[in-house]
């Protein structure tokens, strides 16, 4: 049983956390403010700022990550609960060759438009098709739902998935030839 | 960015119980953190102190029992998706929990969270509601278990003491039973229901093509300041038994005064009353004639 008084003086130091997790397959110790979410230490801690804030509510999915094999919104993710979790971010995901197609297909099909919304799309976008690799059409509305994008270009991000999906599934010397 | 505040993990609930009980200060627990944040952003005395519970290995686990499946308040949403009974078993648990926020959110956010909250539109709590679930709370020195409707005394407030946290959702096996779940809301993905209704039914379907309902029970959301049965059209429907148009027209005038709601931003009150017959109707007609 701890013995502690719990008064506000004596939480003080526990206005920081210590945490230790992986971000990009890399471990990452830090010491930062409790007040601190993922987001936040993504971007000012770790200097990794493709990962966007827009909302800060958990509402838009600019801040898309993958968190232990899940999606997650880094804006509702606090410094403290990140203790021993794998992350994946836009980065991370933007140096597999797995996803080159993902990335591609946004190019080509012109999915991006003012481009805040696209690396939580293209995050979204990674995990339906680890998940799925033929997605139906109810399969990607679903995997992009929690995904805002204010230009409403919604349609070229559907069909830059699903050209995704086929790449993907066509065979590597194919593609090189294409 | 989110300021003024401290974080506390205890490493065990046993820890934790401890915590809360001598903690004098306003504070919150953080599983989900899918609405504490949220809160935190908007209103930064919202708590001194959070209580972080969100690892608590004691929270997490889903279990099933000889007449009962136990959900540890931490269960994720996402968790409760792929629990393959649940699929089987409960489908109007899983039409509502895969109708909450959006994937990200349903990663995050826990049941413990959803029913904490005590909003009167919280979806899974109508889903919960239809099974007769119940609800574990504990302290440092007690162990009690409330019906989940009796755990609801207003719009965000609770019968929880101040040192009392949820810690499993009890949820009774219903075999032969068939349940839905259906919200009206402005979009599909991240709205607030503007209603929702559920309802778990059992029946016989009789040689001649009539269905007679054996049991049935029904919930409501976002119509009243919290949760609720509607039980007057519970029991209209029992005795009537056989499923009918004419029957199902006559349950709808009995749920519209049931329902309490009321006018705001989201829709108007006399809209949200006779929608509480339309979903009846709809989830009735699916689960007793797959129509």
């Amino acid at each position: 049983m701890p013995n502690k008084n719990f008064t506000v003086q004596n939480l003080a130091s526990k206005d920081k956390v210590k945490i230790c997790f992986k971000v990009n397959s890399a471990e990452c110790r830090l010491e930062v403010p409790a007040t601190y979410t993922l987001l936040d230490i993504l971007r000012y801690e770790l200097k990794l700022t493709g990962t966007k804030e827009g909302c800060g509510m958990g509402e838009c999915g600019a801040c898309t990550v993958i968190m232990d094999k899940s999606l997650a919104a880094a804006c509702l993710v606090l410094a403290s609960t990140l203790d021993g979790r794998e992350v994946l971010t836009i980065e991370g995901i933007s140096a597999l060759e797995t996803a080159r197609p993902i990335i591609e297909a946004f190019a080509v099909k012109a999915a991006t438009q003012c481009g805040f919304c696209t690396p939580g799309m293209v995050v979204s976008a990674y995990y339906l098709l680890t998940k799925y690799k033929n997605p139906t059409d109810e399969q990607i509305l679903e995997g992009l739902s929690g995904n805002i994008c204010r230009c409403t270009g919604y349609v070229k991000i559907i069909e830059a998935v699903k050209q995704a999906a086929k790449e993907m599934a066509a065979p590597k010397e194919a593609r090189s030839n294409a | 960015m989110l300021r003024n505040f401290s974080v506390l993990t205890p490493e065990s609930l046993k820890e934790t119980l401890y915590v809360i009980n001598n903690l004098n200060v306003s504070f919150k627990f953080l599983s989900g953190g899918t609405d504490v944040l949220v809160r935190l952003k908007d209103n930064p005395g919202y708590a001194d102190v959070l209580v972080d519970i969100s690892r608590l290995s004691e929270l997490s686990k889903i279990e099933e029992h000889k007449n009962t499946y136990v959900i540890g308040s931490g269960v994720k949403h996402e968790a409760m998706l792929s629990y393959a009974p649940f699929v089987e078993k409960y489908a109007g648990l899983i039409d509502a929990v895969s109708a909450i926020g959006s994937p990200q959110i349903r990663a995050l956010a826990s049941i413990g969270g959803n029913i904490a909250n005590a909003s009167p539109a919280g979806d899974s709590i109508p889903a919960l509601m239809s099974y007769n679930a119940e609800i574990e709370l504990r302290s440092h020195d007690s162990n009690r278990i409330v019906k989940l409707e009796d755990l609801f005394t207003g719009p965000g407030k609770t019968v929880l003491n101040k040192n009392e946290i949820i810690t499993q959702v009890i949820l009774p096996k219903s075999e032969g039973y068939k349940s839905g779940w259906k919200r009206l809301g402005q979009r599909r993905g991240m709205a607030i229901s503007k209603v929702s209704a559920a309802v778990n039914l059992s029946f016989i379907k009789h040689p001649n093509g009539s269905r007679k309902l054996t049991d049935i029970k029904i919930a409501l959301g976002a119509v009243a300041p919290k949760v609720i049965r509607a039980y007057e059209t519970e029991r209209f429907m029992l005795e009537e038994q056989n499923v009918t148009a004419s029957m199902l027209k006559r349950a709808c005038a009995i749920i519209e005064k049931e329902a309490s709601p009321i006018t705001d931003v989201r829709s108007n009150a006399l809209y949200r009353s006779k929608m509480c017959g339309v979903l009846l109707c709809d989830i009735v007609n699916r689960l007793v004639f797959n129509a």
